[in-house]
């Protein structure tokens, strides 16, 4: 330590010395020889001051002039190979005839998006579809959870699993008979979800490789005393994926927001009762009621086999004095399989150290607990606080490897998909919501106290030589 | 209007010499500082004409010497000139003379050890860090005029500035420079 110290002193010493090195005095002659320089500068021709430039302007059009030249000729003989395929014929008189056709129309027109003549002929339904005039632009991913948008509000599709899309039709409240479709290109099988009504708008919440929630509006008919009416109705369903099973969840309240399905388990919030349901025996557990009156409802995440939920008040982001308060947030852990429960800690690696909390019918980070949990140095934290500020983080998954999270600026320019990795200092940013495609990894930096490119953390299927499903 | 440009920039080069001399060997180092600094402000005095007052002068003229000599590819111009001239006659020629030991006073001696430790030093920095060091504890400019000069964000110049102290003190603790002066003291 006292050697850092003499160290310092010294360097500030040198550094005092260096001001004045070299004197002024010594600096006279080349600073004479220089305003001589300058004034010999200013006589000389434009041409010879420029000569520099004007080479590399020279070179740089010849240099562009030899690019288009061979881009020109490379383009030639190109169109002429594929033309002189076309037709080509021995005369009488042993004289070759070469017919340069022009290409076909055909050959030009937009090429069909992919799967729309099968999606077309496989519909039941298309000539309506077609009265429409609704374009169909089938959804060509392997991504999951993707909700798009198909031209208008007319069409919703949602990529569930591998090559399996969810179509809905509709959205024309004056038309009757709209359907949700499950799509399989792969097998080439259209099946209709049973929806019990006529479904005006469908909303996929959480599309999962075992259960698939939707919250259908849809109308009824209605018989009273007073004559037949049409009433609206908002269910939450879920369906078993393989046998399109539907599951009726939380009809009362309607809200999307009260239930998640992640692997296996269906969690439903109705009140203070949540319950669970586990695909393998089918049945619905509801939990104490000590663990209801602890969880506020709709802030809990399901993360494999486990539970994890917030106790205490809700964070208030507006309010940083809630922070302070004895009765802050904690993570609770329940294990479904066995029931235990157990107070996460945040410094333990693995994926209970995160967790995603629900407000309202918005998903969003508990922020304050993914940076405590994420990083435990307050630089990298200050990163993300400012992020927050700027934007918000739409939670996408928690798996053992991270959090994804869709990240949305104030423009939609703005718009990515990340992964808070649980190396804990890694952030990829990935082309879709997809973790295993990465798009750019950034990893953080402490001297330059910022996101800065990287490699792969070591745990990701990529970077352990594994292929990434396509 | 040209002669006087001309007449105006001559009089920012003698009143700013020495400064923006000390940059670019601090940076770059004595052996091409001469050189480099006359090509730099001959350079420069042809873009003065595009001045419009939004900096100092001395903040200009470093800027404008900054971006000839530490571009990429003069860089590796200089590098290369380097290699084929380990130090150029006209430096050699200019180059004081150091006085034999028993000349030299315990002070003058302390000064040049400390003098040479530091440009050893400051050769292993990297240059960014070097430049805004230059900048900020040599030249004495505030983290603004440096941000300008470097066209860096204020932390990014307080960043680098922190870093090339630490460097230089981890340095000058892994010479024992403290003890070599200590060692001066008692020999005298």
């Amino acid at each position: 330590m006292a050697d850092r110290q003499h160290a310092a002193e010294l360097v500030v010493r040198a550094t005092q010395l260096a001001q004045n090195l070299p004197h002024d005095y010594e600096l006279r002659e080349p600073k004479a020889r220089l305003i001589a320089r300058l004034e010999a500068e200013r006589h000389r021709p434009w041409y010879r001051k420029r000569a520099a430039k004007l080479t590399a302007l020279a070179g740089g059009v010849v240099l562009v002039a030899g690019v288009l030249a061979t881009g020109v000729t490379l383009g030639w003989f190109g169109s002429t190979t594929v033309t002189e395929t076309t037709a080509s014929q021995t005369n009488a008189d042993n004289t070759v005839t070469t017919r340069y056709d022009e290409p076909n129309a055909n050959q030009q027109a937009e090429t069909p998006d992919y799967g729309r003549e099968q999606l077309l002929a496989e519909l039941p339904d298309q000539s309506k579809l077609l009265q429409k005039g609704n374009r169909i632009v089938l959804l060509a991913t392997n991504q999951e959870t993707e909700l798009l948008r198909l031209g208008t509000n007319e069409h919703t599709g949602a990529v569930t699993k591998d090559d399996v899309v969810l179509l809905f039709v509709g959205g024309d409240s004056s038309r009757e008979g709209e359907r949700i479709y499950k799509f399989n290109s792969t097998s080439r099988t259209l099946q209709i979800l049973p929806t019990g009504g006529n479904v005006m708008n469908v909303a996929v919440w959480k599309p999962d490789r075992t259960y698939v929630v939707l919250t259908l509006l849809s109308r009824t008919e209605r018989q009273s005393e007073g004559g037949a009416g049409q009433e609206l109705v908002l269910t939450t369903l879920a369906y078993e994926w393989e046998t399109l099973t539907p599951t009726v969840l939380d009809t009362a309240q309607g809200a999307p927001g009260q239930m998640q399905a992640n692997g296996k388990w269906l969690v439903s919030t109705a009140g203070n009762e949540v319950r669970v349901r586990n695909s393998i025996d089918g049945e619905w557990r509801l939990l104490t009621q000590e663990m209801n009156d602890a969880i506020e409802p709709g802030q809990r995440y399901v993360a494999g086999n486990n539970l994890y939920f917030l106790t205490g008040r809700p964070y208030d982001f507006m309010n940083p004095e809630l922070k302070e308060m004895p009765d802050a947030p904690r993570v609770q852990q329940l294990d479904l399989l066995t029931g235990e429960l157990r107070e996460t800690l945040p410094d333990v690696p693995g994926e209970q150290n995160v967790i995603g909390a629900w407000f309202g019918q918005e998903m969003k980070l508990a922020f304050d607990l993914l940076i405590t949990n994420f990083r435990p140095s307050g630089r990298s934290a200050d990163a993300l606080g400012r992020m927050q500020q700027l934007g918000q983080f739409t939670l996408y998954g928690l798996d053992s490897r991270g959090i994804h999270v869709l990240y949305q600026g104030e423009s939609t320019r703005q718009e990515a998909f990340y992964a808070f990795w649980n190396d804990g200092k890694t952030l990829v940013r990935t082309q879709s919501q997809n973790p295993e495609r990465p798009g750019l990894t950034l990893i953080y930096d402490e001297q330059q106290q910022k996101f800065v490119s990287g490699p792969l953390p070591a745990n990701h299927p990529l970077a352990q030589g594994k292929a990434v499903r396509q | 209007m040209r002669e006087q440009t001309a007449d105006a920039f001559r009089e920012l080069v003698n009143a700013y010499y020495g400064d923006v001399y000390r940059y670019v060997q601090g940076t770059v180092g004595a052996g091409l500082a001469e050189r480099l600094t006359a090509d730099a402000l001959v350079q420069a005095s042809q873009q003065f004409v595009t001045y419009r007052g939004e900096v100092g002068y001395k903040v200009w003229l470093l800027a404008a010497v900054h971006q000839q000599v530490h571009s990429g590819w003069r860089q590796l111009w200089r590098k290369r000139k380097l290699e084929q001239v380990a130090v150029p006659v006209q430096d050699v020629q200019n180059a004081q003379e150091p006085l034999r030991a028993e000349q030299q006073s315990l002070d003058e001696r302390e000064r040049h050890l400390l003098c040479t430790e530091l440009e050893q030093a400051m050769a292993k920095l990297p240059v960014k860090a070097r430049c805004a060091y230059v900048l900020r504890h040599v030249l004495g400019l505030s983290v603004a005029e440096t941000g300008i000069i470097l066209l860096l964000t204020d932390g990014k110049v307080r960043t680098l500035e922190e870093q090339a102290l630490d460097l230089l003190q981890r340095e000058f603790e892994g010479r024992n420079v403290r003890w070599q002066i200590d060692n001066m003291q008692q020999s005298s």
